[in-house]
């Protein structure tokens, strides 16, 4: 790999990382607020 | 209320889109480096190692207030503080993570290898056990005040080994990071450099900490309430 690849897979992988932890909470969060829905009714 | 959050949600995303154009794009390559593109890189890495320190920090003042509180305070006083403890402990996990890959490939681009068991890559990766070793320890634990209780114990004895590491260790001994401190902390740094650094990245960096925070706070509430109501 040369060394711009290597530059840019930096944000790739900063980014990456980034949306798929806010994702992982997202649908924890989703999960726990139908559940809530649930118990409700 | 929803307004405020979606208004500091937009301002981190433009921010953290600025600081990527940036480092990109609008930042010239820096003279003085073996591969002179790969100081782009600084402008992501530092941020992230940044944000894990802060985690740190804020942890050990949630730790604090469990201490002060647990056993003593209302329920809901020390198990917020336990909450906010365990998210500013993951998000150091997550941002230490990024600092220890993002710093191995400048690290590859800069001394040619991806480690070199440099004092600063090694207090990272110390750092980021540290955080994984309290995540662990809380999952062992089962009875609440006990769990908060013990790991807030943890996150504020952990925090001093982590500041010794982040701040005194690669000061006191030889370090491939000696130039870079100097530039960064020591005002050496490009003017087009320290604009996106100081003026994109960090600012975006600390929204995104707070919003995760945030966000994280509010699962655990919502799972404090659900396993109340049963």
């Amino acid at each position: 790999m040369t060394g711009a690849m290597w530059v840019l897979l930096v944000p790739i992988i900063v980014w990456a990382g980034v949306f798929t932890y806010i994702l992982m909470l997202e649908r924890k969060l989703a999960a726990i607020e139908v559940g809530i829905g649930e118990d409700e009714e | 209320m929803r307004l405020l959050r979606w208004t500091h949600r937009a301002t981190t995303g433009i921010l953290l889109a600025l600081a990527t154009w940036g480092a990109m794009v609008y930042v010239r390559p820096a003279e003085g480096f073996l591969y002179p593109d790969g100081a782009r890189i600084i402008i992501l890495h530092v941020p992230c190692a940044w944000i894990a320190c802060l985690a740190y920090l804020v942890a050990a003042w949630y730790a604090v207030r469990i201490l002060r509180s647990v056993g003593r305070g209302s329920r809901q006083q020390w198990r917020r503080a336990d909450d906010g403890c365990n998210a500013a402990m993951e998000l150091g996990l997550v941002f230490s993570a990024l600092t220890t890959i993002t710093g191995s490939i400048f690290s590859r681009l800069q001394w040619g290898a991806f480690w070199s068991w440099d004092p600063r890559q090694t207090s990272i990766l110390v750092i980021m056990l540290l955080f994984a070793a309290y995540l662990v320890l809380r999952s062992a634990l089962t009875e609440p005040q006990t769990r908060a209780r013990l790991s807030s114990a943890y996150a504020l004895v952990a925090v001093v080994p982590g500041l010794f590491l982040i701040w005194v260790l690669p000061r006191i001994v030889n370090t491939l990071h000696g130039g870079a401190n100097q530039a960064v902390i020591g005002g050496g740094l490009d003017p087009q450099y320290r604009l996106v650094l100081y003026a994109f990245a960090l600012p975006g960096f600390l929204g995104l900490f707070a919003w995760l925070m945030q966000l994280r706070m509010r699962i655990a509430a919502l799972e404090d309430r659900t396993i109340n109501q049963r």
